[in-house]
C-alpha cells in the first residue's frame, strides 16, 4: 500500500514529463509519457537514499583554478571558410542556408523591433 | 600475418624501432583482420583504410630517418566520440552521422605527433549512454569471444577491436564504467585514469564532471606504456592536471608489503563465478606478499543514485546544443523555431538519449533541483572523502568489474543494465583511477575482470599490482 503522504509520493505527483520534454525540446507520444513517468518514478525511488545526505555537512564541491590556467583566445588562421561550410547541411552562394523556421523567426523579431 | 597481430604493443614498438618489421606490414595485417572479422563483430563505424596505409608509410619513413617515438607506426582505434579533423565523428548518433570535426581532440593530436596509425573510429552506445553497445544508430557490436553476447559499453567497439586483434590498442571514454565494463567482458585490459590525468579536449561531452578518456590494451604493461604517453598538460582543458610520469617505472617490483582490501559489499552483487574469481585473485596477491583485508563500503547505493542524477542532469545540458541547425538532420517543414528544434531532436536522437535528456531536465526543474541534484553533488563529495579515508590505510582496493560474465544480448532488461553499473560507478563518482584486467575464465571460457582502484594519481601502484597478478594468471 502506498503511503500518499510520503515525500516520495509527493515528488511523484509533481513529476511533469510533458513539461520536461517541452523544456528539453523533445517531442513525445502519450505512450512515451507514461513509460517515462514510470521510469522517472522508479529512478527517484531508487535514489531515495540521496535525501538522507546533508548538503551543509559536505565540503564545497567547487573546483578553484586560477585565471592564468585559462588559455589565450587566439584566432586560428587554418580554420578556413571551406572548413566552416563543411558541416553545413545546405549551402547557397558560399553561405550556410538557414532553415525556413529560423528565417521566419528572425523576420518576426525584426518586425516587432520596428514597431 | 596473424603473428603480427598477436604482438603486444611494447614488442611491436621494439620490432619497429629495430626495423625488424615495418609499420606498413603491421598496419596491413590489422586492416586484413578488420576486413575478415569486422563484418561479424561490427567494432568499427569508420575504417580509415587509405589514410592508415599512408600514415604507416610516413611512420616507416620517420623510423628510417631515426625519428622514433614510443608509439610510432602502431595501429590503433579511437572511440567515435573523440574529434578527428577531416574524419567522421558520429557519437553513434543519427544527429552527428555526417559530422566532420574541424579540429582534433588533444589525445588524437598527441598520437598524430607520435606517428601512430589510426585504423578507424569504433562503435559505441549513442553519446555514450548505455553499457551494451546496442544503442548505436549504426547497429550493435558483438562480443568477439561469443557473438551472441554483448561486448559491454559504451566503449564496446574499442574493447571488441582490441580483443579481436583489429587494433593494437584503442582509446575509449569512461563516464560510469564505459571502458572498464567492455574490457572486462571482452577479456582485455583497461585503465580509467584519475579525473584530470588525460586531456578531455575534443571528447564530445556526455557528463562533463564524470567523463574521462580511458586506455584499452591487450595487457597491463602495454597499458602503462600507452598512458605514460597521454598524460601531459593541456591548456585547452581547464580540468587537466598535467602530471607526467613514467608509469612503467617499477611495474615489475611486485606487491610485497602492500596493503590491499576487497570491498565485501560489492562482492554480494556479483555472481558466484565472479565472486570466486576475485577472491582467488586476492589470495594470489597474498601469496605474492601483499596483505588483504575484507572491508565494507556502505556508500555504494548512494554512489549509484548520485551517478544517475548527475549524469542525466549534465547530459540534458550538454546535449542542448544539438538543435538541428548546427548539427544533424533537417526537418525543415516547421513554421516556428520551437517546432523545428523539437522535430529535429525527436527524429535524430535515439530513444535512450531522449529518455535521459528528459529525466535530466526534470531533475533540474523546480524543487527537484534542491531535492536531488544539489544533494547528489554533496553525495559525490562524501563518496570521494570515504574513498580517501580507505586509501589512508590501503594501497588499493579490489572488486569485480562487472557482476557477471558477458550476458546474452537478449537477456538484458533495462533495470539490469543500471544494476550492472554498480561495480564501476562509485570510482567514477569519486574521480579515482581504476584498472581492470582479466583474472579468470568461467566454464564456457568467458573472461571475468577484476578491478583495482586507488587514490588519485596512484596509476603507477595500480599497474604494479595488475602486472603482478597478470603474471600469475595470464589468460591470453
Amino acid at each position: 500500500m502506498l503511503d500518499k503522504t510520503s515525500p516520495n509520493n509527493q515528488n511523484n505527483q509533481n513529476i511533469d514529463i510533458k513539461n520536461s520534454a517541452s523544456l528539453a525540446m523533445v517531442g513525445i507520444s502519450d505512450i512515451d509519457e507514461v513509460r517515462l513517468r514510470e521510469r522517472t518514478i522508479s529512478l527517484l525511488s531508487a535514489c531515495s537514499k540521496i535525501s538522507s545526505v546533508e548538503c551543509d555537512s559536505s565540503a564545497d564541491t567547487r573546483i578553484e583554478f586560477s585565471l592564468s590556467s585559462l588559455r589565450n583566445d587566439s584566432i586560428l588562421s587554418e580554420f578556413s571558410r571551406e572548413d566552416m561550410l563543411k558541416n553545413a547541411k545546405v549551402c547557397e552562394d558560399g553561405y550556410i542556408k538557414l532553415p525556413f523556421a529560423v528565417i521566419q523567426s528572425s523576420k518576426k523579431e525584426t518586425e516587432s523591433e520596428g514597431k | 600475418m596473424s603473428k603480427l597481430t598477436s604482438l603486444t604493443l611494447t614488442d611491436a614498438a621494439d620490432l619497429l624501432k629495430s626495423r625488424k618489421i615495418s609499420s606498413v606490414e603491421l598496419t596491413d595485417a590489422y586492416l586484413d583482420n578488420i576486413e575478415k572479422n569486422d563484418p561479424d563483430i561490427s567494432a568499427y563505424i569508420t575504417v580509415c583504410r587509405e589514410s592508415a596505409s599512408l600514415s604507416a608509410l610516413s611512420a616507416d619513413n620517420a623510423i628510417n630517418c631515426g625519428e622514433f617515438s614510443p608509439l610510432t607506426g602502431i595501429p590503433y582505434a579511437l572511440k567515435d566520440n573523440l574529434c578527428t579533423s577531416g574524419i567522421h565523428t558520429t557519437c553513434a548518433s543519427k544527429m552527428l552521422k555526417d559530422f566532420i570535426p574541424p579540429y582534433n581532440a588533444t589525445v588524437y593530436d598527441t598520437l598524430l605527433k607520435e606517428n601512430a596509425v589510426l585504423l578507424g573510429k569504433t562503435n559505441m552506445d549513442e553519446f555514450s549512454m548505455g553499457s551494451s553497445t546496442e544503442n548505436s544508430f549504426f547497429g550493435r557490436t558483438k562480443n568477439p569471444i561469443d557473438t551472441s553476447r554483448i561486448p559491454g559499453g559504451s566503449s564496446g567497439g574499442s574493447a571488441a577491436a582490441v580483443a579481436a586483434n583489429e587494433a593494437l590498442f584503442a582509446l575509449g571514454s569512461d563516464t560510469g564504467g564505459s571502458v572498464r565494463q567492455p574490457a572486462a567482458l571482452c577479456g582485455v585490459v583497461a585503465m580509467n585514469p584519475t579525473y584530470g590525468a588525460i586531456s578531455r579536449y575534443g571528447l564530445i561531452a556526455f557528463a562533463s564532471s564524470l567523463d574521462r578518456v580511458g586506455t584499452i590494451t591487450k595487457n597491463v604493461k602495454d597499458n602503462a606504456y600507452l598512458l605514460s604517453r597521454l598524460c601531459k598538460k593541456d591548456e585547452k582543458d581547464s580540468t587537466n592536471i598535467g602530471i607526467t610520469q613514467d608509469l612503467l617505472l617499477g611495474i615489475d617490483s611486485g606487491v610485497s608489503n602492500m596493503h590491499l582490501a576487497v570491498i565485501e559489499d560489492l562482492l554480494s552483487h556479483a555472481s558466484e563465478d565472479v565472486k570466486n574469481a576475485v577472491l582467488s585473485s586476492a589470495r594470489t596477491l597474498e601469496k605474492l606478499g601483499a596483505t588483504v583485508d575484507m572491508i565494507s563500503f556502505s556508500d555504494i547505493e548512494l554512489a549509484l543514485s548520485a551517478y544517475y542524477i548527475i549524469s542525466s542532469a549534465e547530459a540534458s545540458s550538454n546535449l542542448a546544443r544539438y538543435d538541428g541547425i548546427r548539427y544533424g538532420e533537417r526537418f525543415d517543414n516547421s513554421d516556428s523555431l520551437e517546432e523545428y528544434f523539437k522535430a529535429s531532436r525527436s527524429n535524430a536522437l535515439g530513444d535512450e538519449v531522449k529518455r535521459r535528456i528528459i529525466i535530466g531536465t526534470q531533475l533540474l526543474t523546480g524543487e527537484f533541483r534542491e531535492k536531488y541534484y544539489k544533494k547528489a553533488l554533496s553525495a559525490k563529495q562524501r563518496i570521494k572523502e570515504s574513498f580517501l579515508d580507505i586509501f589512508k590505510k590501503y594501497d588499493a582496493i579490489l572488486s569485480p568489474t562487472y557482476p557477471t560474465v558477458a550476458p546474452k544480448a537478449d537477456d538484458l532488461s533495462s533495470s539490469s543494465v543500471y544494476e550492472n553499473d554498480i561495480m564501476t560507478v562509485p570510482q567514477s563518482v569519486a574521480g579515482i583511477p581504476s584498472l581492470t584486467l582479466p583474472c579468470s575464465l568461467d566454464k564456457n571460457g568467458l573472461p571475468i575482470g577484476i578491478q583495482i582502484s586507488g587514490a588519485p594519481f596512484s596509476e603507477q601502484t595500480l599497474y604494479r599490482i595488475g602486472y603482478a597478478l597478470e603474471s600469475e594468471v595470464y589468460l591470453r
